[in-house]
């Protein structure tokens, strides 16, 4: 019972621990939108995530948003899709250009001077250990040099991180002048939210979308380019654990059929025999299931510790479907044993 | 049937295969077992001992011939009928104990009482105390990996016993068990015998059981012979026959008879070095 219930934990541990990366990075990839404190966001028209997107709206439309009834404040991001580069390494990131003092500015920041000096990035510090960098030390960002003023954290997903710059900075760079590429739009108390969205599409050539909106469009975004290996390396993983854990309930089952015959012998009928078949099953998957949790609670939390780039995230919807699989596939990899357990002879046992 | 005849058994055959490869593994026993009466069937390797327990166990149908356990005759009842028969009358010790290895000696003994539908508290509280008269009273927790050989046959015995049946059926009970252990479980199957009045039906080569039965049947070829004409190898203690031994030593003191030649050698080897250590 104990190999079994180990096999069977094993397995569905590599379903659960790849479905909790898969979840995990979902989660990665919206830290920025998440991190940010507004309600609304407001992009050039048609342009309604982040990832490999360029958005460019006046900052008079964004002024006019400002004004609008229920709305008590705007503040104006600039975005860009960029290399670090550093002497030795080179990797993707989103660019944020932020107002000193406003919202969309980094977060976690540690001894980061506020408002950030002209001239200054803020990056993430694993970025920074991967480059070799520290404070001070010049860094590339989309063609322009720059000093690192500061460190944040938790930035890294599977696809890049995000750096920070001063908002009139990385205008500069991109040689834009009262042109801004996002609003984080923050209401009033008593504002509704549906109502000042609607407001403020009237301005024309934008797209209001609320945080939740947002996000959901920056997932579906992620997962449409560069997910879908995951989804299908997570689909195979989910066929073997599934496999492992047909194959591991039908040995076992069969390696007792000499203390079914026992039973038989000593006067259980055959439905006794075909219940403690289905019973030991989903003892022997429930306790595995557990045991599977148990591991991917303390892996998710091992990485956690050790300040890996990768997260997991153990979902409800994940540990269920995990479980009601395993029980169907635990069913039937009983079915054949039962078969054998119901034509077992009784007076096999004086034979054995 | 006598009311203390518990089981009768006549004219049971049992033939397997067909044609020329057909074999007689019984063919034509009667026997009756008394209540409170210990009988031990002895006989050569494959001379139809175990198919003979099977049947009388209600394991195996005969070919021919009737089974009765009480007033129901069980060998023409369908096989679905046949686990409640055995589980109100009949209990089983085997020679391997077959106990369930997951399971503790409480349980193991608890189990077949759960099967007749003994309630859990009533199947814990009985199977605790058959394990302590048996000797296992603070061994009750433990699985039977943890246990001796000796331990092993006594819960075995315990859960033939757990549901009161008529007759016990033993294989080969102290096949596995050194002499002093082997003795025990014996006298144990008597005293069941003598103080519960339930039969006991032991198969087994151990001559050391012959003492302790009330009859001891000679079964050769499938059928019950005279043990007058039966005499005991000195070196593997089998009962062979004298007309047929295939070995046999003529000494000054009289008429050894073997297995085998082998036995004849050995024992003929073992005098000549108890001989020279006398000299």
């Amino acid at each position: 019972m104990f190999v079994s219930v180990c096999g069977i934990g094993l397995s569905m541990l590599l379903i659960l621990a790849l479905d909790g990366i898969f979840a995990g990075a979902m989660r990665q990839v919206t830290t920025y939108i998440d991190k940010s404190d507004f309600d609304l966001v407001v992009s050039q028209a048609g342009v309604k995530n982040l990832h490999m997107t360029s958005s460019f709206i006046p900052e008079s439309t964004l002024d006019a948003a400002g004004r609008t009834q229920g709305v008590a404040e705007v503040d104006h991001i600039l975005y860009s899709t960029v290399f670090l580069v550093s002497e030795n390494e080179s990797s993707l990131a989103y660019l944020i250009g932020y107002e000193p003092g406003g919202r969309g500015g980094p977060w976690e920041t540690d001894g980061v001077p506020d408002p950030l000096p002209r001239g200054e990035i803020v990056i993430d510090e694993a970025i920074a250990e991967t480059h070799g960098l520290g404070l001070g030390d010049t860094l590339t960002a989309g063609g322009t040099d720059y000093s690192i003023g500061g460190f944040t954290r938790g930035t890294v997903n599977i696809v890049n991180s995000i750096a920070f710059v001063r908002h009139d900075d990385l205008a500069e760079a991109l040689g834009v002048t009262d042109t801004t590429s996002y609003g984080l739009v923050t209401l009033e108390d008593d504002a509704d939210v549906a109502v000042v969205a609607r407001k403020i599409a009237r301005l024309g050539s934008v797209t209001v979308q609320t945080k939740p909106e947002f996000i959901e469009s920056e997932r579906l975004i992620i997962a449409d380019m560069s997910v879908d290996l995951m989804r299908l390396m997570n689909g195979v993983a989910f066929l073997i654990g599934l496999v492992v854990v047909a194959l591991t309930v039908h040995t076992s089952t069969l390696s007792k059929l000499p203390e079914f015959g026992v039973l038989k012998a000593v006067g259980a009928d055959t439905s006794r025999l075909l219940a403690a078949v289905i019973k030991q099953a989903y003892m022997a998957t429930g306790l595995a299931l557990a045991f599977a949790l148990a591991l991917s609670f303390a892996l998710a939390l091992g990485l956690r510790v050790v300040g890996s780039d990768i997260q997991m995230a153990i979902t409800p919807l994940s540990v269920a479907r995990v479980g009601l699989a395993s029980a169907a596939v635990a069913a039937v990899a009983s079915a054949a044993p039962i078969v054998r357990i119901s034509r077992l002879k009784p007076a096999q046992v004086f034979n054995r | 049937m006598p009311a203390d005849t518990f089981m009768r058994v006549r004219g049971v055959t049992k033939t397997y295969g067909a044609g020329d490869l057909v074999v007689h593994a019984i063919r034509g026993v009667d026997l009756d077992v008394g209540a409170g009466e210990l009988i031990l069937i002895m006989g050569p390797s494959g001379s139809g001992k175990t198919t003979l327990l099977s049947i009388m166990g209600a394991l195996l149908k005969p070919t021919t011939g009737e089974v009765w356990v009480g007033e129901e005759r069980i060998s023409d009842l369908p096989e679905s009928k046949l686990p409640a028969v055995r589980l109100r009358n009949l209990g089983f010790v085997f020679q391997d104990y077959n106990l369930l290895s997951s399971l503790t000696a409480r349980e193991n003994v608890q189990v077949v009482m759960d099967f007749a539908g003994l309630p859990g508290p009533d199947a814990r509280q009985r199977a605790g105390a058959l394990l302590a008269d048996l000797g296992l009273g603070e061994r009750l927790d433990f699985r039977p990996r943890d246990m001796s050989g000796g331990e092993k046959q006594r819960i075995a015995i315990a859960r033939a016993l757990a549901n009161e049946p008529l007759i016990l059926l033993c294989d080969e009970p102290t096949a596995n068990l050194d002499s002093k252990i082997g003795h025990d479980i014996v006298v144990r199957l008597r005293g069941i015998a003598d103080e519960q009045g339930r039969s006991v039906v032991i198969v087994s080569h151990d001559e050391r059981i012959k003492p302790h039965a009330d009859r001891v049947m000679w079964l050769e070829d499938g059928v019950f012979a005279e043990m007058a004409g039966m005499a005991i190898d000195p070196v593997c203690g089998m009962a062979v026959e004298r007309e047929r031994a295939p070995a046999r030593l003529e000494t000054a003191e009289g008429t050894y008879y073997f297995c085998s030649r082998g036995c004849k050698r050995e024992f003929a080897e073992e005098r000549a070095v108890g001989h020279d250590a006398n000299v």
